[in-house]
This record gives C-alpha cells, sequence and structure tokens, in this order.
C-alpha cells in the first residue's frame, strides 16, 4: 500500500515547530536589531528622506563629549549595580546557607523584595529618602550629630551618581542572595561532611566547598547585572534626569534624548548599536574566560 | 442550514441598511477630526464645550475629537500626518523639534492668509502672535497662555514691611531685606532641571531688549546668546546664590516638593507659571499674590511664558478650509472668555474687571498677563529653541547655579548649543 507523505514525515518538519517561535524572535528582536544598525548610518528627522552617510554618525559619537561622560558613568553604575549587588548577594547567600538561621524564610524575602518593585517606585522612593528638606536620610543623619555629612545628594554632582547607584545596589543585591540560594542547594552536604572531617570551619567551608560550587551562578548573575548596569534608565530618568548638568547621564538616556526629543533617529541609532556591541562583546569575554577557567 | 444562512444574511442587510442611514446623515455633513492635549477634567469639558457651541453655529461641520496626553500626541503626530492617517487639526508644539520639524516637511497648512483675512493681529499681540508660528510664518492660534512671575506670600510681605517691587533693583532689595529677616527670599528647587531655565530666564528677560530676545529666538544665524546681558543675568544668578536667596539644598529638591515647602510658609517669593494657580489657591494656608519680574527700564519689561500649544492644520487634510474656520473661531473673544470664566488664562488678553467674583489671585494674574501683552512684553520659554536646547540649558543652569561654571562659559554653552543648529 502507497503511504501518503504528510508534512509530519517531512524533513521541515522540525522547522514548522520552530516557526511561532522564529517569527516572535524575527518581528520583534532581529527585524528590529536589522533596522537599527541600518537606521545608525542614516541621517534621519523622524520625517521625509532618510539619507545614507555612512559611518559620519560613529565617527560623530567618537568626539561627543557626552558621549564618553554617559559612558563612564555608565562604568560607574557597573561598581554599584553588579559588582557591589553580587558581593553582597553571596555574603547575604552564604550567612544564610551556612549559619542555621532562625526566620530564613523571612529574611530571604525581605532581602528579594526591592527587586520585584518597580524601578520608577523605587526612584521616586528614593527621592523622598535623599530629599534634603524632608528626606530619612539627612533626618536620621541630624539625629545622630553628623549633620555636617548631610548634603543636596542628588543635587550635587560630587554625589548624585553614587546616590543613584547605591539605589541600584539596593534594588539588585536581592536577585543575586537568591541566584546563590539556589546554587548553594545544588551543592551536596557530603562535602561540608568532609571539610568539618578535616578539622574545617565555616570559612573553609565558604571558601574550598561553596565558592568553587558558585561559579556557574557568578557568571549568571555578573552577566545579568552588567547587562542591567549598562541599559540603566528608569532610575536616572525617575531621579535625576541626568543632572546635575550631565553628571548622572548614562547612555540609554542618551540615546532616548537623541530618538525622542532631539530628532536624531540616526544618531541614536548609532549610539544604540554601539551599547550593544559593547554588551555583547564583554558577555562574550566573560563566557569565554570562564569555559577556559572550568578547563583548567 | 439553509433557514441559518437565510438568518444571517437577512441580519447582515438589516445592519447594512442601517449603517447606510446613518452614513448619510453623516455624510451630508464634513466630518473633521481633532486631536488635542486637554485630557484633564476641566479642560477638556471647555474643549468640548467649544466643539458644540462650533458645531450649533456650523450645522454643516461635524468634529470628531480625541484626546491624548502631549507624549502620546507627540509621540504619533509625526508618522500619522506622514503617512497620511493623521487628524484634519491637531495641537502642534512651538519649536524646531515639534512645529519647525513638520512646517520644513511640508506637513502644515500656512495660516498666513487667514491671519490677515480674520485680522488675529486685532486679537493677539504681535509677540504672541510670533510665538504661536514658526520662521515667520503663522500656522494657527493657541487658546490659551501661560506667564511666569512671582507668587508671593502676603501675609509675610506685610509682616516685612515690604511691598511689592516696580523695578530689579527694588526686587532686589526686597531679597536682601528677606534674608536679612531670617527668611528665604526665593523658594526654589532645581532638581527637575527646567525650573532653572525660567529662573535665568526671567531675568534675562528684564536685562534684554525685545529686538535681542526675537534675535535669540529667530533661529537665525548669530552670536545672540553670548549677550552682556545674558551674561549679566548669570552674574545675578551666582550672586543671588552666594548670597543665600535660595532655598538651602535647592538642587536636590524636585518642583513638586519646592510648591509644598513653599505653603509651608517660610520663603516669600516663588517664580513659577500661573498653572500652579489652581494649587496655591486650594492648599495655600495663606493668601498668595502674583507679580512679574520687573524691569529697570520699562521698555525692557518682558515675562517668560507665552501662547500654550497652538491648535494647526494638516497639510494631509482634505477638509482643510473647514478645519481653518475651527482655528478661527478658536481665535475669537468667546472662545478666550470661555477659558477665563473657568480660571484659565486665555492666549488674547482679558479684563480682569470682568473677573470681579474670582478669587483675587486669578485676577492678578490676568492683570499681569494684560499688562505684559499690552505692551508687547510676552517673551519665550526659551527651552525649545533648538531641540537640544532644554537639556543644555537646564544643565548649564545647574552648573552655574552649583557655582561650577563661569557666566562667560554659561552663554558660550549656550551660544554653541544654538549655532550648531543654525549653522
Amino acid at each position: 500500500m502507497k503511504s501518503k507523505r504528510s508534512v509530519y514525515d517531512s524533513p521541515w518538519r522540525g522547522l514548522l515547530y520552530l516557526m511561532p517561535g522564529l517569527i516572535t524572535y524575527a518581528l520583534f528582536i532581529l527585524i528590529p536589531v536589522v533596522q537599527t544598525i541600518l537606521l545608525g548610518m542614516m541621517d534621519w528627522s523622524g520625517l521625509g528622506k532618510k539619507t545614507f552617510i555612512g559611518f559620519q554618525n560613529y565617527l560623530e559619537l567618537f568626539s561627543d563629549p557626552i558621549f564618553f561622560q554617559s559612558l563612564a558613568n555608565n562604568a560607574v553604575l557597573v561598581f554599584y549595580i553588579m559588582i557591589l549587588p553580587t558581593l553582597l548577594g553571596l555574603v547575604l547567600a552564604s550567612i544564610i546557607e551556612l549559619n542555621d538561621i532562625a526566620f530564613r524564610k523571612l529574611f530571604e524575602v525581605m532581602f528579594f523584595m526591592p527587586y520585584i518593585l518597580s524601578l520608577v517606585v523605587v526612584g521616586v522612593i528614593w527621592r523622598w529618602i535623599y530629599n534634603p528638606a524632608f528626606g530619612v536620610l539627612n533626618t536620621v543623619l541630624s539625629a545622630v550629630g553628623l549633620s555636617s555629612l548631610s548634603r543636596a545628594w542628588l543635587g550635587e554632582s560630587q554625589t548624585a551618581l553614587a546616590a543613584v547607584g547605591f539605589t541600584g545596589t539596593w534594588v539588585h543585591y536581592g536577585f543575586a542572595m537568591v541566584v546563590f540560594l539556589a546554587g548553594y542547594s545544588r551543592i551536596s552536604p557530603s562535602l561540608y561532611d568532609a571539610v568539618a572531617l578535616d578539622g574545617g570551619g565555616k570559612w573553609h567551608e565558604f571558601r574550598h566547598v561553596a565558592l568553587p560550587s558558585l561559579t556557574n551562578e557568578m557568571v549568571v548573575v555578573g552577566v545579568y547585572l552588567f547587562i542591567n548596569s549598562l541599559k540603566t534608565f528608569d532610575l536616572v530618568y525617575v531621579m535625576t534626569k541626568g543632572g546635575p548638568g550631565y553628571s548622572t547621564n548614562v547612555l540609554s538616556l542618551y540615546v532616548f534624548r537623541n530618538a525622542f526629543q532631539y530628532n536624531r533617529n540616526g544618531y541614536a541609532a548609532a549610539l544604540a548599536v554601539t551599547l550593544m556591541v559593547i554588551i555583547f562583546g564583554i558577555t562574550l569575554l566573560v563566557t569565554r574566560a570562564r569555559r577556559r577557567y572550568e578547563q583548567a | 442550514m439553509k433557514k441559518m444562512i437565510l438568518f444571517v444574511l437577512t441580519f447582515l442587510l438589516a445592519i447594512g441598511l442601517v449603517t447606510a442611514a446613518g452614513a448619510k446623515e453623516v455624510g451630508s455633513k464634513t466630518s473633521i477630526t481633532l486631536w488635542d492635549q486637554y485630557y484633564r477634567g476641566v479642560e477638556s469639558d471647555i474643549m468640548d464645550s467649544l466643539v458644540k457651541d462650533f458645531e450649533a453655529k456650523n450645522a454643516d461641520i461635524q468634529i470628531v475629537r480625541e484626546t491624548k496626553t502631549l507624549d502620546d500626541l507627540k509621540l504619533v503626530l509625526k508618522m500619522s500626518l506622514e503617512s497620511g492617517t493623521g487628524p484634519d487639526i491637531m495641537q502642534v508644539n512651538q519649536g524646531e523639534a515639534d512645529m519647525g520639524a513638520m512646517a520644513k516637511a511640508g506637513l502644515l497648512v500656512k495660516a498666513n492668509d487667514a491671519a490677515v483675512k480674520n485680522n488675529w493681529a486685532a486679537r493677539f499681540s504681535d509677540s504672541t502672535l510670533k510665538a504661536m508660528g514658526y520662521g515667520g510664518d503663522y500656522y494657527g492660534i493657541a487658546t490659551t497662555a501661560e506667564v511666569v512671575g512671582f507668587f508671593y506670600n502676603k501675609p509675610l510681605m506685610q509682616k516685612l514691611g515690604l511691598s511689592v517691587p516696580k523695578t530689579f533693583t527694588e526686587l532686589e532689595t526686597l531679597l536682601e531685606r528677606t534674608k536679612r529677616a531670617g527668611y528665604t527670599p526665593i523658594n526654589f528647587g532645581n532638581l527637575d532641571g527646567w525650573t532653572g531655565i525660567h529662573e535665568w530666564s526671567a531675568i534675562q528677560h528684564v536685562l534684554t531688549t525685545r529686538e535681542q530676545l526675537d534675535a535669540m529666538m529667530s533661529g537665525k544665524p548669530g552670536n545672540y546668546w553670548n549677550s552682556v546681558e545674558n551674561r549679566q543675568a548669570a552674574e545675578i544668578l551666582q550672586r543671588w546664590v552666594r548670597s543665600g536667596y535660595f532655598t538651602k539644598d535647592f538642587s536636590a529638591i524636585g518642583y513638586d516638593d519646592s510648591a509644598s515647602i513653599f505653603m509651608q510658609g517660610d520663603s516669600l517669593l516663588f517664580l513659577t507659571g500661573n498653572w500652579m494657580m489652581g494649587e496655591l489657591l486650594e492648599n495655600s494656608p495663606f493668601e498668595v499674590g502674583f507679580f512679574l519680574v520687573p524691569a529697570n527700564d520699562p521698555s525692557r519689561l518682558k515675562a517668560v511664558g507665552g501662547p500654550g500649544i497652538p491648535f494647526v492644520v494638516s497639510q494631509k487634510s482634505t477638509k482643510a478650509d473647514a478645519a481653518m474656520k475651527f482655528i478661527n473661531y478658536l481665535a475669537t473673544e468667546e472662545a478666550a472668555k470661555a477659558w477665563a470664566d473657568n480660571m484659565m488664562l486665555p492666549a488674547q488678553s482679558i479684563d480682569a474687571n470682568e473677573y470681579r467674583d474670582a478669587p483675587l489671585l486669578f485676577r492678578e494674574i490676568l492683570d499681569a498677563y494684560s499688562t505684559a501683552d499690552k505692551a508687547n512684553g510676552m517673551g519665550y520659554f526659551i527651552d525649545w529653541i533648538t531641540p537640544t536646547f532644554y537639556d543644555t540649558c537646564s544643565a548649564a543652569v545647574q552648573e552655574l547655579m552649583a557655582l561650577e561654571i563661569t557666566p562667560e562659559v554659561f552663554v558660550q554653552k549656550l551660544q554653541n548649543d544654538y549655532a550648531s543648529f543654525t549653522n
């Protein structure tokens, strides 16, 4: 009997299964990314004709002081949004995991809570906290006799970026902690027993068992928070709008302004592509380094 | 099954007939679409009543009104206009980024003929008309206006034995005496950036001549922004900062917070626009007054502000004549009164005596606007002269008031921004 070939027997069957995801990905990621790359080589105000100008936007970008200041500010935010939360998360997860802490779940929920808040809400709350006239921070400093330390946190170019950055730390350390706690749950208790048999204490458990076992989590947290610190927008927009001056201006905000306020869509696209290349490049380096570390 | 098909077909036919009848009704009128940003309660009601009144007077025209927030309007307008799916009438912000870009792309109908034919010059001052257009051409009409001046704490003014200053020198004396008495002379918060632009610009407006200010806002190439007067305004602002005339730590206080601080009663003046009137009338525990920043030379009296967002007609509209009729209706005195009746400042000067029952603060604002407008002294919101000027100027004022840059550097930053766009 001759069997009728259906689409299920076709070698294209796999592709058929892929289609829904592929179409969605192409529509919302692939095509916009390609369009942005092309737009980065155009001069376009958002109205009328696009003019092809090659790499002119990129050349201009390298002589734009606001671009470099924004990039430097992003680099500072990497410390506050990636490095500090990763360290804090690791320390907190280790304290919770390696000690039998009472009300463990309560602490976990409390520390994780800021991460689930909307960044706009977080920004508004911290604007109140930093408010020099009636904010909690200066009030507490005055109450404990440290009024000489109180200042216009978001209004001074020396402190504004750190103030915004610290808010970022507050938001993200809970996320890092939860990922590390998940990593801890994978570690076999027998390894801790071995450390105990060798006469090691909590520090040895952390140094020789936990730390090497958590490298995957560290890479995940590190890469994720690195990307977050480079695409920071909401916090800065709500708290300082990039000011005072350009002291808290970041790349995403600069992209937004060029695209939606300055009518410089081509330049904004070039900025976005540069940001994408930086994120992609560093992520690639980190994952390669990890692979090498694992092979060694 | 056949019965079912027959039923569905009959139903569809019936719907078709009903809608066709409706379309005929609408079809006898010219229907124009209007997109505006008066979405808030009272403003929206006023617009609705204006539309109704216009339709009653023009039975052959029907207006389909859609409200949007200003941000939404800006976002969709350009693309929809270009693709031909936009409205017939819409509100378009003055300045290079919006009206300028659209006018250059030929998307707006010029209203120069309509302005002459309907004698707009008789109803609006020259400065107001100029501020509603772009590049010397008229495009439409704004119905409301905004004026920036000093709100002041009346009981405190009385307590300190001071009075409303008539000259800039008197203003500086008032600030000095208020400070000496232990109060904050000017309530101020500059975390949001734009408030600082008003602070500097208000001083700049009363130091420059009309011609100088118009040249700065002309969009024509030239060294207008690094003028002596602009530098002097920056020097005065720094002097006021050094003298402690502003709220302590103003750089970290947001605009809304600064309004709350003013209502605590420890500061005398609050420089902002008439839009703050409603909140002050409702929430201030003390009586508040209003006056314009005074000039030493009366011929230089100019107030920051100007008309609201103008209503303009799309070049793609196929009903431009009917649309322009509505624009002309908005320019009538009765349309202006519709706003004033609801304590909104109309773009046309209105006699404050006609509003004797309204709160004194509203009448003082009407008076102040009328004084400036009649003296051709309505100035500008300077931030829209180039698409980047708002950010450049707000950042530069923040640096100026933090005493991080000199007045020379400050005006040069403004000039550089202006030059990069006009050259």
